[in-house]
């Protein structure tokens, strides 16, 4: 029993004289880390004191190129001799031939086609635009530009368009017992309207020659006007048509 | 004779512990403490100078763009003077 007591205290003594050891660090090196990262605290504390001067001097410096660019771009307009009412009057007309190439852009081609002679309008006021001497500023200088390659890629577009008319403008009647062709028939085919209530499109425009929209003959050329809506006279044609019928 | 071998051991085991903990040379708890202390300072030291640098590099090129952003701005009076001189 006596044996056993003493071997426990001799392991609690093991224990007590090894553990704080361990934990702790001698007093030479504790004083060398203390002297370690004070100069590196010391180090830090410049360093942040300098860079924080840098950042200072850099802020100053984006505000006074701020000043710069702003009393240059007032300099560059006031070149112009414009006061600030045309200035806004300007801006309001360059405006609207923005929004209007904006609405004509997104259009398809046929509805292009039927707005085609607005291009000209267009054309003209942004011209007129360009004339006046509030237009030389950069500011405005530049979007015109994007007015007049807006313009452009319309002009294009309609060109385009006009080629494609002029080689889709005709159409050769065939046979009714095989093709079933009538102006209806026609009209509904996909390469024409796609769309059979547009045939008095093709009446109108070959009125010359279809006295009776009921009555086409075979080989017979067919001009087709460019696809939209039907314009006053067609639907006229139209009218004219289903009342004789009636009667 | 055993009991005796054992009484020796224990005495010099204590003996070596009072050495060790008594009479060593190693740092008080406060100076430990001051240690801990320094070194976290200098941990958080360390992060914000790293943030003042990222700063630093951000205005930097900020101020890179205002000054292209100039250079474009004399560059327009210019094409505008011009531009006017053509119109006369």
């Amino acid at each position: 029993m006596n044996t056993r007591i003493l071997h426990f205290a001799v392991a609690l003594l093991v224990v007590a004289t090894v553990s704080p050891a361990q934990d702790t660090i001698p007093k030479e090196e504790w004083q060398k880390q203390i002297s370690d990262y004070t100069t590196q605290r010391n180090n830090l504390k410049n360093q942040l004191a300098s860079l924080t001067k840098e950042s200072d001097g850099l802020r100053a410096t984006l505000a006074a190129l701020d000043k710069q660019i702003q009393s240059t771009r007032d300099e560059t307009l006031a070149l112009t001799g414009a006061t600030d009412a045309a200035r806004k009057e300007f801006e309001r007309r360059l405006q609207d031939i923005e929004s209007w190439v904006a609405a004509l852009l997104p259009l398809s081609d046929q509805d292009l086609y039927v707005h085609r002679f607005e291009v000209d309008s267009m054309q003209a006021d942004k011209d007129r635009l360009m004339k006046e001497r509030i237009a030389s500023a950069e500011r405005y200088f530049e979007r015109l530009q994007k007015i007049q390659s807006k313009i452009d890629n319309l002009r294009a577009t309609l060109a385009h368009i006009n080629s494609t008319e002029e080689s889709e403008q005709q159409y050769v009647v065939r046979a009714w017992a095989k093709y079933h062709d009538c102006l209806w028939n026609i009209s509904k085919k996909k390469q024409i309207y796609d769309n059979p209530f547009l045939w008095p499109k093709i009446w109108q425009a070959n009125r010359n020659q279809i006295k009776d929209p009921d009555i086409i003959r075979i080989g017979e050329h067919l001009k087709i006007p460019a696809a939209g809506g039907l314009t006053t006279a067609e639907k006229n044609a139209e009218r004219e048509y289903w009342s004789k019928r009636h009667t | 004779m055993k009991g005796m071998r054992y009484i020796s051991l224990f005495l010099l085991l204590a003996g070596s512990a009072a050495l060790n903990s008594g009479c060593s040379s190693g740092p008080s708890a406060d100076e430990l403490a001051q240690l801990d202390q320094l070194k976290s300072e200098v941990e958080s030291l360390k992060k914000e100078v790293a943030a003042k640098e990222a700063e630093k590099e951000s205005l930097e090129t900020q101020v890179r763009q205002k000054k292209d952003e100039l250079a474009a701005a004399e560059n327009n009076q210019k094409l505008t003077r011009e531009r006017l001189k053509s119109q006369r």
